[in-house]
């Protein structure tokens, strides 16, 4: 996985976590070792240069430590994790878009199951880690085909994204 | 009377976490789970002060739910903020030329949401 991408895809995990309360640290995971948690989230992406999917799984301390609210049940522990992977992946795509690029984000969809991994995926480069504060913990991993002409260079005249929690008035 | 919001999202976590800081802030808080639920809601309940929607949805998403209520061209549309995990400025451009008001980054700051809701409904 490029550097750049690598380095947005953790520093957008640690913000968001750090904003639910959590100050995680990192650990890289091999494709083999990347067994999810019980609850996952995932999401497709896809732009001119670049497509892939994000998913964020959580075991069920990480989904109580990062709630907005009480934890109700099944139900509300998917619909959470698929929340956090959509913010999760909206923070990489603000930042990617920096790069001059465009891309759309799909809706997320959540799953929920024990021993969960990745097949095999050749054609892409991928990176997994473990993000982890105590007992919550989440695997995360990128996906992503990258269009072998593009440069992780920001154009000059590149608009910048607002910053998460900010209020625009039009 | 209490002014009432329109929060339409996908998630029912974030409905009901936009939902308990406004409630909590005072006003009445009605819900939409995608673009055309919060579309027929528009249409149908000439009392909504103003609209929270998110971008991606099921079935319409958020732009494509502004579209409509442009295109109805009805006069008294409520004002409508955009709050969603979306940032790219070509995305913000079109929300703003389809009638958004506002845009909010997701995870949203409470103060932030509240200063929007004074803000677009004191009329």
């Amino acid at each position: 996985m490029h550097p750049t991408l690598e380095e947005i895809t953790l520093s957008c995990g640690q913000a968001l976590f750090t904003h639910y309360g959590l100050a995680v640290d990192v650990e890289p995971l091999a494709r083999k070792d990347a067994t999810l948690g019980r609850y996952a989230g995932l999401i497709g992406f896809a732009g001119d240069p670049i497509k892939g999917s994000l998913i964020v799984s959580a075991n069920e301390a990480a989904i109580r430590a990062t709630s907005p609210g009480e934890v109700e049940d099944v139900g509300f522990c998917q619909d959470w994790i698929g929340e956090l992977c959509n913010q999760y992946l909206g923070r990489a795509i603000n930042k990617i878009s920096a790069f001059g690029t465009t891309i759309r984000m799909a809706t997320p969809v959540a799953i929920r199951g024990d021993n969960m991994a990745l097949g095999d995926q050749q054609d892409a480069q991928v990176g997994a880690w473990r993000l982890s504060a105590g007992d919550a913990s989440f695997v995360v991993i990128m996906t992503a085909e990258v269009d072998p002409a593009f440069q992780w260079e920001v154009p000059p005249d590149a608009d910048e994204a607002p910053d998460e929690g900010d209020l625009m008035l039009f | 009377m209490s002014k009432k919001i329109l929060v339409v999202d996908d998630s029912n976590t974030i409905r009901q976490q936009v939902g308990m800081c406004l409630s909590g802030a005072g006003y009445a808080v009605v819900e939409a789970a995608d673009g055309a639920e919060g579309f027929e809601a528009i249409k149908s309940q000439s009392d909504i002060a103003m609209v929270i929607c998110d971008v991606n949805m099921p079935n319409m998403n958020g732009i494509e739910m502004l579209e409509a209520v442009q295109k109805e061209g009805k006069s008294g549309k409520p004002p409508v903020v955009m709050l969603t995990t979306e940032g790219q400025p070509a995305l913000i451009k079109r929300a703003k030329s389809a009638g958004a008001k506002g845009w909010i980054v997701k995870p949203f700051k409470p103060d932030m949401l509240l200063a929007a809701a004074k803000k677009l409904t004191a009329a």
